[in-house]
């Protein structure tokens, strides 16, 4: 973690605010190994003085007690009261300044990260949302195990025919697919033993499945050789892929929303957003569990297969498991295709319209943002914004102009300013 | 006792499978995110370790919570399926009857959950947004 503070401290080409927030760097270009850096910004507040430094060329230096300095050469350092047209122009050869191994920003507080008591110590309507949702849990949990009993009824006479559509039944159906489709994939194909087997098909069928089976499977070889079973696997395989995709989409998605929930109210940032963020990014979670879920959805699916011996029936019939792994490859390309075109064409553009609709709705128009506000550097000149309201409108604004020789030009102040998007930013003081 | 014993025993066993699915899911999935953010820098190489056990405390409670519901549903519709409710039914013990053997998995689990999600998850939350500003 130590070498990660160093760098972070004085990476190249942002800025960096010290603990204190009085002091903010900024290093143009740096070499990380002889710890040489170029064009060097340090602007400085204290005792309602403002400080400006600037050094063309620099280096960063340990001392042995393990404090950091950077050390500017042949710079300028200017000080001044805000306000007032004196300032103090003085050139220096050499001036080191202190880098804080200090973490740069604390950890903001938000109420996903208090304790309960400090929660309860403050009851805001945020904090509140927040402990309902920790005390919720708990109760969601022992209500939904409650819950489970009466929906976990089955009409073990419904065999793995549906006939019964009514509310209760339906979903430990939902949870057993394989059985579902197999029912389904068959009537089809039984069609044609239909005579056969008579009228009360539907209330043997779990009793006499692999005899059934083997029937179809007989006339499905004299119909059309192979292709039957090769269409009723793959049918198997990949609905059973879709239902787990589906339900792993369903889990991130709802922590991912459960995630987002807690930027709620920064700028315009509604329930809408988080919602339709949460959409966005569904592609990305696609193309992270496809592969999981065909795994899952091609082992539940087989495993049922070979639970109802459909396997042995498909052996029986003269299928090799060669033929079977060939098969298997068969079914799994159509999922590599589309893991493919997920990734590289869906998955990205929409990933991009989620940050971008998150930057838009929370009206975070810049990079960094420090105590002191936001650092911005244009060519020459650095601006520091104290604060942007939702809207738009930008308050306490600081420009430090320089020329190309890194002499400061001047310092405007200004106490709210306007963006206009085309011309420069209008200055009211 | 042997009607609890075995309800318990059911519900131990589903809950035990669907558990370790759930949770290696949700890990590997946040390994992949975080190792994303190590490769861009965004956290450090030698955090992602720490950062996906207080990632794992934190979903904890809502898996536990899913885990719950999903173990006390399997179980119970395999024991309709298979017609056990039924010489249940006819040795009678009743419907109602598995309200406590539920109740007796679920309150341990719900005792764990609300720990979870009162203390540890906050807890873990705030090492983890230590971690990453660190």
């Amino acid at each position: 973690m130590s070498n990660r503070d160093d760098v972070a401290q004085m990476s190249p080409g942002s800025f960096r605010e010290s603990s204190q927030a009085d002091r903010v760097f900024f290093v143009e270009s740096g070499d990380g190994k002889d710890g040489k850096v170029k064009n060097i910004f340090v602007s400085t507040t204290a005792k309602g003085k403002l400080g400006v430094m600037v050094a063309g060329d620099g280096y960063t230096q340990t001392v042995e007690n393990g404090d950091r300095f950077v050390v500017m050469l042949d710079g300028r350092r200017y000080e001044g009261v805000p306000g007032s047209p004196e300032y103090r122009v003085m050139e220096f050869e050499r001036y080191a300044v202190r880098i804080e191994t200090k973490e740069a920003q604390g950890v903001e507080s938000r109420p996903y990260l208090l304790t309960v008591d400090e929660l309860l110590a403050d009851p805001t309507p945020p904090n509140m949302g927040e402990f309902a949702f920790r005390v919720g849990l708990p109760i969601a949990a022992i209500n939904l195990a409650l819950l489970a009993i009466p929906l976990s009824f089955v009409n073990p006479r419904a065999g793995t025919g549906h006939q019964s559509a009514d509310g209760a039944a339906d979903l430990p159906d939902v949870l057993e697919p394989a059985e579902h489709h197999a029912g389904l994939g068959f009537a089809g194909q039984a069609v044609a033993v239909e005579c056969v087997v008579g009228p009360a098909r539907h209330h043997v069928r779990a009793a006499c499945d692999p005899v059934r089976m083997a029937y179809v499977f007989a006339c499905a070889a004299c119909l059309a050789e192979s292709m039957i079973h090769e269409r009723y696997i793959r049918r198997e395989v990949a609905l059973a892929s879709l239902l787990v995709l589906a339900s792993f989409l369903g889990l991130f998605g709802f922590f991912d929303l459960i995630n987002e929930l807690d930027n709620l109210g920064r700028g315009n940032y509604g329930l809408e957003h988080a919602v339709m963020y949460t959409v966005l990014t569904m592609p990305g979670r696609v193309y992270e569990t496809l592969p999981i879920a065909v795994l899952i959805g091609g082992l539940y699916a087989l495993t049922t297969l070979s639970r109802h011996s459909e396997i042995t029936v498909l052996r029986a019939s003269g299928v090799s498991t060669a033929q079977l792994l060939r098969l298997l490859a068969r079914i799994g390309t159509p999922f590599v295709l589309l893991t493919f075109v997920t990734g590289e064409f869906i998955a990205p553009p929409a990933e991009k319209a989620a940050q971008e609709l998150k930057l838009a709705a929370r009206s975070q128009l810049l990079t960094s943002e420090f105590r002191s506000g936001f650092w911005i550097k244009d060519e020459h000149n650095f601006v520091n914004v104290g604060s942007v309201t939702p809207d738009g409108k930008l308050q306490q604004i600081r420009i430090f102009e320089f020329d190309d020789k890194r002499v400061l030009l001047s310092v405007s102040e200004a106490a709210r300013a306007a963006y206009a998007p085309p011309e420069a930013g209008r200055c009211s003081t | 006792l042997i009607f609890q014993r075995a309800a318990l025993r059911e519900f131990a066993g589903t809950a035990l499978t669907v558990f370790v699915a759930l949770f290696a899911i949700v890990l590997s999935t946040q390994l992949v995110r975080l190792l994303g953010q190590a490769a861009g820098g965004k956290v450090a190489s030698e955090a992602v370790m720490a950062l996906l056990g207080f990632g794992a405390l934190r979903y904890l409670s809502v898996i536990l919570s899913l885990t719950l519901f999903i173990a006390v549903l399997l179980a119970m519709s395999r024991t309709w399926r298979d017609s056990e409710m039924v010489v249940w039914f006819s040795t009678g013990v009743p419907l109602t009857a598995w309200i406590r053997p539920v109740l007796v998995f679920a309150v341990p689990m719900t005792v764990l959950v609300a720990v979870l999600s009162l203390y540890l998850a906050p807890w873990a939350l705030n090492k983890s947004a230590e971690f990453r500003t660190a």
